[in-house]
């Protein structure tokens, strides 16, 4: 085939005038299928949970900083006039319990304020959420509980492993008993219950602690126990909660 | 696009909230129509992945919706009939709490909740509580959510309640806009809703799917029992004992009726064509003579 053949052939097939309205409507329709289509990527649960420190209520912080507040207060002034270790034991076995349940309200708000339904559909659901609150509230109280340790182990002279075991079981044993509560009480009724139960379990603690001998003479290795079965309840009873919070059933049942 | 239900069944105990359900949906608007109790809410859950099926499979493009977990709720966008909101919450922090929810990035998610307020008509509220919203508002602000993540299957349980008349019709051009590119499932018990948008209506009732297709098809299967006649006042008493009445209005001469029956009622009944209320009418008559 000739050079001019060819010519010829690629002439009959020219490309035609581009008509400017077509070209304009061309760059619409693929504008509009780019910003229909999802090519944007998409966050990871931990950008999410980066993300989601700003609608934690800012009570949470600030119950959790007076908290502190009234112990560094406290601690001092009642080891002054009083027994060192039973002040502290007192103080942090009291406070233990209130510590925990200052995250209640916000663990059990999906259901409080109906949202969870609405939650569960979303990529990362309730389950995931309810992970993630979990995580922010386990470090959060990781601080305080450090922060108290700290403090209190400069103003008694009670070993750091001692103070250690009154402050973690009472928080364990008040931990599995808020989750079992807001598994088990129907609506908005479960919160209440909760700080019901939160108070007179830091009461219980205090007068075990101040008025009777079961703190001084339960040896060590008798806390520790204390320890790992509550550790153990509660680490059950967090399976249990999101075995719970994945069954819709479940979720109808307690809002009904 | 193509989500199946293949002999979906879910049981409370002993109760059977659905039975043995089976479709097949594609791209379009269907009004899932049926009293309170067919088993709509428990359906739409069990589409939403929120309640597990007793026996029987959703299936989307041919897997399993529990298989694909996370992508499935990422094609999801879902309305439930009751839900509530955080109270500190004003529009827009909650569709920006919600697209954090759905895994949209804070820019793509900031562009779509200030494109969805303006299109459910919230612009000028957006940073207002939501405390403040009037029922309508807040059920604009629901479908706004449901939206965020630009949803393949969009699920709408009972999106009407609370809207006045205008914000019926607008809702109504709205979803009629959102069906041609997805799957849309509209839960209601007011049909005029679904007549003139769905594309396919699914009737329910304890919990079976009693019939399917599009209005005019489906309303074909009642055709010649539908009358309507004008009778005097004390005829117009009899007949509404003991008949199913779709309509009543009182003339000065009398009173107009129009009646769902299989047989004609009254020797001045003349048949004409059937609406879905009147369908619904006839296969709900137990549940409207109930309700009298």
């Amino acid at each position: 085939m000739t050079d001019q053949k060819l010519k010829e052939i690629l002439h009959r097939y020219s490309v035609p005038e581009i008509d400017p309205a077509h070209l304009r409507q061309t760059i619409q329709l693929a504008q509009k299928e780019l910003n229909r289509a999802r090519i944007y990527g998409k966050i990871t649960f931990w950008e999410l949970l980066a993300g989601q420190i700003r609608y934690i209520s800012p009570y949470i912080w600030i119950a959790q900083a007076a908290l502190l507040v009234l112990v560094f207060s406290l601690l001092p002034h009642l080891s002054r006039i009083g027994d060192a270790q039973q002040t502290a034991m007192a103080v942090l076995s009291t406070s233990s319990p209130l510590l925990a349940l200052v995250a209640v309200p916000e663990l059990g708000k999906s259901l409080h304020y109906q949202m969870w339904e609405m939650e569960m559909a979303c990529r990362f659901n309730l389950q995931k959420l309810i992970l993630l609150r979990l995580i922010l509230f386990g470090v959060a109280d990781l601080i305080v509980i450090t922060t108290l340790l700290l403090f209190s182990s400069t103003h008694s002279p009670v070993s750091l492993i001692h103070l250690g075991m009154y402050i973690l079981v009472p928080f364990t044993m008040a931990n599995s008993l808020y989750l079992f509560i807001l598994r088990k009480v129907r609506g908005k009724a479960a919160t209440a219950a909760a700080l019901s139960a939160g108070i007179f379990l830091s009461l219980g603690f205090a007068l075990l602690s101040r008025f009777s001998d079961a703190y001084a003479v339960t040896t060590l290795t008798g806390w520790f126990l204390l320890f790992f079965l509550s550790a153990w309840i509660l680490t059950r009873e967090i399976s249990t909660l999101f075995t719970y919070f994945s069954e819709g059933e479940q979720l109808i049942w307690i809002r009904s | 696009m193509e989500l199946t239900m293949d002999r979906l069944t879910k049981m409370y105990g002993s109760k059977v909230a659905v039975d043995r359900l089976t479709a097949t949906l594609h791209k379009g608007v269907y009004g899932l129509v049926g009293a309170n109790g067919s088993g709509k809410t428990t359906l739409m859950r069990m589409i939403c992945d929120i309640l597990k099926p007793t026996s029987g499979v959703i299936a989307y493009n041919g897997t399993d919706i529990h298989r694909l977990g996370e992508d499935y709720r990422d094609l999801l966008g879902y309305l439930p009939q009751h839900f509530g909101y955080y109270p500190d919450f004003s529009a827009y922090d909650f569709l920006m709490y919600m697209a954090a929810l759905k895994g949209l990035p804070q820019s793509k998610a900031k562009q779509k909740s200030l494109e969805l307020l303006e299109l459910v008509g919230l612009t000028g509220e957006k940073g207002k509580k939501i405390n403040s919203f009037s029922g309508g508002m807040r059920q604009r602000l629901g479908i706004a959510q449901a939206m965020l993540n630009d949803p393949k299957i969009l699920i709408l349980d009972e999106p009407t309640a609370g809207l006045d008349p205008k914000e019926r019709v607008r809702f109504r051009n709205l979803i009629s806009s959102f069906g041609t590119e997805r799957i849309v499932i509209l839960s209601t018990h007011i049909v005029s809703d679904v007549e003139y948008i769905a594309d396919e209506i699914l009737i329910m009732r304890k919990g079976t799917l009693l019939d399917h297709g599009p209005v005019n098809h489906i309303t074909a299967h009642i055709h010649g029992a539908v009358w309507e006649c004008e009778v005097s006042e004390s005829e117009a008493a009899q007949l509404n004992d003991r008949y199913t009445i779709s309509h009543l209005k009182h003339l000065g001469s009398g009173v107009n009726l129009r009646i769902v029956s299989e047989s004609k009622p009254c020797e001045s009944a003349l048949p004409t064509s059937p609406t879905l209320e009147d369908l619904y009418l006839h296969y709900f008559k137990e549940e409207s003579h109930r309700d009298r």
